[in-house]
């Protein structure tokens, strides 16, 4: 195991490397002037002149990426052109609240997607499995933005339950949480059902009940633990696609995470911040995938087997 | 599979999911109780910024947040009231030498900065001095530029800035040449006053004399503010201003709704939906905002060189109906560049009449029977494609064919400062309210380009009325040759105005006393008090 998660760690390097050259090309292939985003609407000529040469944005490219790659190696991911702040620290503030948004919404998608799916597959086609299936076919297909004003408008407006948006104590997570979970509590509960129903008939069930266990127990220490393998695929790309891009969710319930960050960077052509914060996204990203081969192993020791 | 067990299987589950959503309600409760944004009246809620502030440092303020910000936490020599009005700020009074050079601002003389030190006039001349040194790397140097050897220092050259403190409560101030809006000029936020010590965290911890200190800033999210009870013209009258950041503006009207902000810009899609029902028109406020909407029409490009195509394009737009139908009536149809609120506005100037024949007709004349292809740009970001798209049907009405560009904002603005457009729809926010504000920079030859005149309009006539009237220290001569200068370029067509656009907010019925202000840092609080 160790082995094989070293392997993908050296692998994904040259992927790093390919994301910080396309990052950088993109920036200067997209139109908009990065100066003008800083000056404002009514700057002079001289002024921007003097900035473009400030920031050495009249280099010849390969010069500018030798530059910019020497920071990054040397663990400086530079300052924003347009708040002078440091994108590391820019960044330090931000991806903790998304990781915990995110985290919140993976915890709440696994525990009631798993739970759905299981109940849902004891009794295929009885009424909870009905219903199940009805208000999941609704989760996947209602977009998230959709979600997240019509829980605004009722738990926070016409009930009060929880604040419509902000970021703070933990009632201003629940209904970011649910909106950008939704999706994922959907798709778990529809995965745990087929895989569980596919597992509930398979041979060595029928002999644990032979054995005279407890339902409880074929069904949760047999029948579910087998079923995981694809659940626990889809928690891992959701909660990659989560940490990286949950700029809606962010948006709607005013979440100051870093998602919105990279947004706001990309229109205010603020180069720095969006080369490092796409960068640090991709190694995040790369970190859960990791992480989920890891998880494979713990749920199948076939996996660690190999 | 037995049901009996599967049952109880089931009911135990429901049973502790029930008590743990009643615990977890239970908490909730309690944490709302506690909530300090709320349920206390010494806090108003501002929900007006959609992104977060640039910098607090003056020096980089170049955006609406950010402008706003700098106005609550630093005072100029001079400010304004919501109104627009420039009046007497860290300056008590100021005199102008009979040529119109000389600026004399007499300080006043107990204003104290947040850490307690006392105002100086050197920190008048310190601040300017670094406001234009290239090292500072400042976003807007522009408004000093009328002081002698402003230009020069902000090009990096060692000169003497006309700026003198003969003693502490006592600057003044050289030009270049006269300016009669100069105190205006130093309203702005790039003019803000600072302390003698600037660190490089100053826009984390920005130390000035205004109305409101900053207790803490969380980015993205909010910025709080608490109120500086020594201030010099009148303490404001509660106690912490929290600013947030709300991105998108369904969620600011749900936290308006939800009684959480204490006030509200109205998006323009909701302007009918609020002046339609009646518990929520009572909290509306609106006056007309400095802000014009345009077509910039590049009088260098091909058919666009002759006027009479440019007049073309203005008689083929129903503007009135636009106005009604797309900006909820929001508004006045604009006949010139010159807001109704400002001095220089002629009211006696009709719009050109919605008259496609008359539009083909021009065509004609100029040369075009068979019409004309041009590009229109415009941004991406709502009204602006509807608008482009409506435009789109209006002029092909009279056989102007256009051609579509949607860019982000920044991209646009690029392009059309760049003279790579040929028609570019957008709008104008005035930094100042002065009509020197629209016409210099939207038509005056020198600001072709980059300064902000897309239409790259270059006409000698009205240059010479805009420079005199930069430097009549006349109130009344001032106005009219604004007008003249307005109505030249209207006749002109350098761009085609569109409307000028009213401000409208939503205000809890506890706020009392606030005033819309017509300029984005006319608003400090110091006026408005919370009740119940």
């Amino acid at each position: 195991m160790p082995l094989l998660l070293l392997r993908r760690a050296l692998l994904s390097i040259p992927t790093l490397f390919g994301v910080l050259v396309v990052v950088f090309l993109l920036l200067y292939v997209a139109p908009g002037d990065p100066v003008q985003a800083m000056v404002g609407e009514r700057a002079d000529a001289a002024t921007i002149e003097r900035l473009r040469a400030e920031l050495r944005l009249d280099d010849p490219l390969p010069t500018q990426f030798a530059h910019y790659a020497a920071g990054i190696l040397s663990g400086d991911l530079g300052r924003s052109y347009i708040t002078n702040r440091p994108i590391v620290a820019d960044i330090a503030e931000r991806f903790p609240r998304t990781l915990q948004l995110a985290g919140a919404a993976m915890l709440l998608a696994t525990i009631l997607g798993i739970s759905i799916g299981t109940l849902a597959a004891i009794r295929p086609h009885g009424w909870f499995d009905r219903v199940a299936l009805a208000t999941t076919y609704l989760g996947i297909s209602f977009p998230v933005y959709w979600i997240g004003l019509l829980l605004i408008l009722f738990f926070a407006v016409s009930l009060r339950w929880f604040p419509a948006s902000g970021y703070g104590r933990p009632e201003f997570l629940v209904l970011p949480a649910l909106a950008l979970g939704s999706r994922s509590i959907a798709y778990l509960a529809r995965i745990t059902r087929s895989a569980m129903l596919e597992v509930l008939g398979a041979d060595f069930v029928r002999t644990a009940r032979a054995k005279g266990l407890s339902e409880r127990a074929v069904v949760i220490r047999h029948a579910l633990r087998n079923a995981l393998i694809p659940v626990v695929t889809v928690i891992g790309l959701d909660f990659g696609a989560y940490l990286t891009g949950s700029i809606l969710t962010e948006t709607i319930f005013s979440w100051p995470g870093i998602g919105r960050y990279v947004v706001m960077a990309i229109s205010r052509r603020d180069l720095p911040a969006v080369q490092g914060s796409v960068l640090f996204l991709s190694v995040v990203f790369v970190v859960v995938n990791l992480l989920t081969d890891v998880a494979y192993g713990q749920v199948d020791p076939r996996v660690r087997a190999k | 599979m037995t049901p009996a067990s599967l049952s109880t299987t089931r009911l135990r589950t429901i049973t502790t999911t029930v008590t743990l959503m009643a615990a977890l309600a239970l908490v909730v409760q309690g944490c709302r109780r506690a909530d300090d944004r709320n349920t206390t009246r010494h806090t108003l809620v501002d929900s007006r910024d959609w992104y977060d502030p640039r910098s607090l440092d003056p020096a980089k303020a170049t955006d609406v947040p950010s402008g706003r910000a700098v106005a609550y936490l630093f005072d100029g020599l001079t400010r304004f009231t919501p109104a627009g009005e420039v009046e007497p700020a860290l300056a008590r009074s100021w005199d102008v030498s009979p040529d119109g050079l000389r600026y004399t601002f007499h300080l006043r003389d107990s204003v104290q900065f947040h850490d307690g030190t006392l105002l100086r006039a050197r920190h008048v001349s310190q601040s300017f001095q670094r406001l234009l040194r290239p090292a500072t790397q400042a976003g807007t140097t522009w408004p000093l530029f009328p002081i002698a050897g402003a230009r020069a220092m902000a090009a990096g050259r060692n000169v003497e800035l006309g700026v003198d403190t003969p003693d502490d409560t006592t600057v003044v101030i050289t030009l270049e040449q006269p300016l009669a809006i100069f105190p205006k000029l130093l309203a702005m936020p790039a003019a803000a006053i600072l302390p003698d010590h600037v660190g490089v965290d100053f826009s984390e911890k920005p130390i000035g004399t205004g109305p409101w200190k900053l207790v803490q800033w969380k980015h993205d999210d909010y910025l709080k503010f608490a109120r500086n009870t020594a201030y010099y013209s009148g303490a404001p009258a509660f106690d912490t201003l929290l600013a947030r950041i709300i991105p998108e503006p369904s969620t600011a009207v749900a936290e308006f709704e939800a009684g959480t902000v204490d006030i509200l810009y109205i998006p323009e899609e909701q302007t009918k939906s609020w002046e339609n029902t009646d518990e929520r028109r009572a909290n509306l406020v609106s006056a007309p905002a400095l802000r014009l909407w345009y077509i910039g029409v590049n009088t260098t490009r091909g058919p666009l060189k002759d006027v009479r195509v440019r007049q073309a394009l203005a008689h083929a737009i129903d503007a009135p109906t636009l106005l009604a139908q797309l900006l909820a009536g929001r508004g006045s149809v604009a006949a010139g560049v010159i807001p109704p609120s400002l001095d220089g506005f002629d009211s006696a100037r009709k719009p050109l009449a919605y008259d496609t024949l008359a539009a083909r007709r021009l065509l004609a004349e100029a040369g075009y029977p068979n019409g004309i292809d041009l590009e229109l740009w415009s941004s991406q970001t709502s009204p602006w494609p509807r608008l482009a798209q409506t435009l789109q049907a209006y002029l092909g009405g009279a056989n102007i064919r256009l051609k579509l560009v949607q860019r982000d904002a920044s991209a646009m603005r690029a392009a059309a400062r760049a003279g790579q457009t040929d028609l570019v729809v957008k709008d104008w926010y005035a930094d100042y309210p002065d009509a020197e504000n629209f016409l210099y920079p939207l038509l005056h030859t020198a600001n072709k380009g980059a300064g902000g005149n897309v239409s790259f309009f270059s006409n000698p006539t009205f240059d010479r009325l805009v420079d005199e009237a930069r430097r009549e220290a006349d109130g009344q001569r001032r106005t009219a040759l604004y007008r003249s200068a307005d109505s030249l370029a209207y006749n002109e067509m350098g761009l085609v105005p569109l409307f000028f656009y009213n401000e409208m907010y939503a205000v809890q019925p506890w706020v009392k006393g606030f005033e819309v202000p017509v300029i984005f840092n006319g608003q400090r609080w110091t006026k408005v008090s919370l009740g119940q």
